[in-house]
């Protein structure tokens, strides 16, 4: 069964608690699961930890999970201060080579 | 190694570092800012202090903790370079260089000064606002539970980022598992090398707000601290590869980043970062990094003057093996004698090159003089030096002190303008005085111009006069005249300055350039300029020689005088009549006649040799027996029984294990004037 969660507009250290929950319920109980970001134009550097903690099961086949979603200038702003370096981050796929870098 | 050989030792490497604190503290006085500069002085000094405390010089070392703990102010930004600063610190080099040979120089009168000095420096820092960059390395690992607090790292380490140029590397490795990690938690932390004129106490203020349970280090980042300067330990300790993938990489030998890139261990944009850390530091180091000396190891000059003369007996058994050779007209013999012959060519060489030093370090001293003596006249001067990694000989610098400080001392007192005459000529403000040295050939040209009142010749004529110099209106050249001003007591200084001015100096000059055998060129251009160019031999010890002979007796002349060898026929002789002038060139050229000059009463060939000479005013002759030919000599000094000896520079050994005599031309030249005079 495939899963897609869309995670709103903000992924900061206010509702991090609640994502997480959310996210780690839907893994155990789908087989493929689908992490929506579109909206998403608020991250702190919780968030990005667990945008990282993600990609870094993902590609230790821990957990069966994906990025989709278009980037908002908002949200790439957000990591390009997090990371406190310029991304050139336009796709998904790039946050998801971004991440994949760090482990 | 005893206790005094470590002082001397000290005392040799002080020196070094008085001379090079004077050039610095004058390069500070050009830039104020120039950190760098500031640290070196430091650097100079605490070198200094250090080394005097462990040979046991302990006043010296007491003096200079305290022009260092000044410095350290100035370091630290806490004082404003300032002229009064700089000058008191030069004139604290000065005590401690008198201290060096006086260990308890003034100790007591200069307590009084610094006393009154650091007074002004207290001032001075309250109204001082910090000017020196420093790079600091900032270590923070927050407390996991930083977010419940309030904080927000990215915040911190922005507001940081704002108190000047960094460069921010997060380590993102210690994000642990999804089923581990407490999303509330912070698992990143990071190193941030910043590069600003805040206080390590200013640094740290950002993080005031932050628990004590979190992690924060700031030091400062030291150029030789090269931890992260390797891509790959870079990408390792932020995460990004482990060590593993790091020595795979390696092991490909090729370009790290592309095969980390390749491997998909790190994105282009990573690599981008990385590399724009490493730039980073390296920026950061190569302004920072200290001057690196050569290597090179302390030798005592005598020893290297020792091994010179050493090689200059081999340099004459050479030629003595190899006529005996020679004679046994034993090809083998020879041909090994020959080879024997270009290792010492290479020898001599070599050996001779130790002894060659840069004449920049003459050059530097300088830099203070003009500085010193142009406050005090009230002008405005400027010392350009050109030149300076020009090599001579090192006996040659260290003769060459006295007479270019004579020159400069005239330039500055005598040769530029004040500043109000300079106004009226439409001269800017500022005076020049260039200091270049150049290969000409066998020598070196030490020219020194300034763009002064030059040279009047009618006054130097008149005082010529006056002063029983010359007796006639002849009509001289203007290198006659200006010659005239090398002569014993000439001056024609209105004003007798305590710089110059007493008829004492060029002179002075002159014998001793005349004493390197080196000549004194002037130029000069009224209200333009004045060009004094003293042309040096690049070597005292060993020179290019013309062998020459009387009846059995070797004379050497330096080739580097020589023009031409002219042969003085029986009829020749009857046409001169007596007259010891020959024409040459259209130019008539007298000539000395050695039998006499040395009172040889041994017949004459029929055919006899003048040898065309160039001194440093004019062309002369010298008769000889015959010209032999053209060697290389090493020049002995004669023993001082023969001091009176005028006419003779030096000794030398010739191939056959005769001795030969060198002469000195400038000598000669002088007899043949004086005859000519009196002739006259």
């Amino acid at each position: 069964m495939t899963t897609t969660i869309n995670i709103g507009t903000k992924l900061t250290v206010h509702n991090i608690k609640e994502v997480y929950i959310d996210i780690v319920n839907n893994v155990d109980d789908s087989d493929y699961f689908v992490l929506d970001i579109s909206d998403l134009t608020d991250i702190d550097i919780t968030g990005f930890q667990l945008l990282c903690c993600l990609i870094h099961d993902s590609l230790e086949s821990k957990i069966n999970i994906n990025l989709s979603g278009v980037l908002t200038d908002e949200f790439i702003k957000s990591i390009n201060e997090i990371t406190f370096s310029e991304n050139n981050l336009s796709t998904v796929e790039d946050l998801i080579r971004l991440i994949k870098a760090f482990f | 190694m005893n206790e005094n050989n470590f002082i001397d030792i000290f005392i040799d490497e002080a020196k070094e570092l008085l001379f090079s604190l004077e050039d610095h503290l004058l390069l500070l006085e050009k830039n104020i800012n120039d950190s760098e500069t500031i640290s070196a002085i430091f650097r100079v000094m605490h070198t200094i202090k250090g080394s005097a405390g462990i040979v046991g010089l302990d006043n010296i070392s007491t003096f200079t903790h305290r022009v260092e703990s000044i410095f350290e102010l100035v370091r630290n930004g806490k004082v404003k370079v300032t002229k009064e600063l700089i000058d008191f610190t030069l004139s604290a080099r000065d005590i401690i260089l008198e201290m060096l040979h006086d260990n308890d120089f003034h100790l007591e009168e200069s307590e009084e000064y610094f006393n009154n000095f650091e007074q002004t420096l207290v001032y001075v820092a309250e109204n001082k606002k910090d000017n020196t960059f420093k790079t600091y390395k900032v270590k923070f690992i927050p407390e996991k539970e930083i977010f419940f607090s309030g904080n927000n790292p990215t915040n911190i380490i922005l507001e940081l980022q704002e108190l000047g140029d960094s460069i921010v590397i997060p380590c993102y490795s210690n994000i642990p598992k999804l089923t581990d990690i407490n999303p509330e938690h912070c698992y990143i932390s990071w190193d941030i090398f910043i590069n600003t004129n805040k206080s390590i106490n200013e640094l740290y203020d950002v993080f005031v707000f932050v628990d004590g349970s979190s992690e924060v280090s700031i030091e400062p980042w030291r150029s030789d601290n090269i931890e992260y300067d390797k891509l790959g330990e870079i990408l390792v300790k932020t995460g990004h590869i482990d060590k593993n993938a790091l020595n795979d990489a390696l092991l490909d030998q090729k370009k790290l980043g592309e095969i980390l890139v390749k491997n998909n261990n790190i994105s282009e944009t990573q690599l981008n970062k990385a590399l724009e850390t490493q730039q980073f530091l390296k920026n950061i180091k190569q302004s920072s990094s200290p001057i690196r000396n050569e290597d090179s190891i302390r030798i005592k000059s005598y020893k290297l003057d020792n091994l010179v003369d050493l090689v200059g007996e081999i340099v004459t058994s050479y030629a003595q093996i190899l006529e005996t050779g020679k004679e046994t007209k034993n090809i083998k013999l020879i041909n090994q004698i020959e080879r024997f012959g270009m290792l010492t060519d290479e020898l001599r060489d070599n050996s001779m090159n130790l002894r060659m030093l840069p004449i920049g370090s003459t050059f530097s001293k300088f830099n203070r003089l003009v500085r010193d003596l142009s406050v005090e006249l009230g002008k405005e001067i400027t010392l350009i030096t050109d030149g300076e990694e020009t090599e001579l000989d090192k006996n040659v610098i260290e003769q060459l002190q006295d007479p270019l400080v004579h020159i400069i001392r005239n330039a500055i007192d005598h040769g530029i303008e004040t500043i109000d005459e300079r106004k009226v000529l439409n001269k800017s403000n500022n005076g020049t005085i260039s200091l270049i040295a150049k290969h000409e050939g066998s020598n070196v040209n030490i020219i020194i111009e300034d763009d002064g009142k030059g040279l009047d010749k009618e006054k130097i004529i008149s005082t010529a006069q006056s002063n029983g110099l010359i007796t006639d209106n002849f009509n001289y050249s203007d290198k006659e005249i200006f010659n005239m001003i090398l002569q014993p007591g000439f001056s024609t200084a209105e004003k007798i300055t305590n710089l110059s001015g007493r008829g004492v100096g060029l002179d002075v000059v002159k014998k001793q350039i005349e004493g390197l055998k080196g000549t004194v060129n002037i130029e000069s251009e009224m209200g333009k300029y004045t060009k004094i160019t003293l042309e040096i031999p690049l070597t005292l010890a060993i020179i290019e020689g013309l062998s020459v002979k009387i009846h059995d007796q070797s004379y050497v002349l330096p080739l580097q005088n020589v023009e031409a060898c002219v042969e003085l026929s029986e009829s020749r002789k009857i046409e001169l009549n007596g007259k010891n002038v020959i024409s040459f060139r259209d130019q008539l050229v007298p000539f000395i006649d050695i039998r006499d000059e040395f009172d040889i009463n041994t017949p004459r060939n029929n055919i006899e040799q003048i040898v065309i000479v160039k001194t440093s005013s004019d062309k002369i002759g010298v008769l000889v027996d015959s010209v032999f030919s053209s060697t290389q000599i090493v020049i002995k000094p004669l023993s001082r029984f023969y001091q009176g000896l005028k006419e003779v520079s030096g000794a030398t050994i010739m191939g056959d294990g005769t001795i030969a005599l060198v002469l000195d031309i400038e000598q000669l030249a002088k007899n043949v004037r004086s005859r000519v005079n009196n002739l006259c």
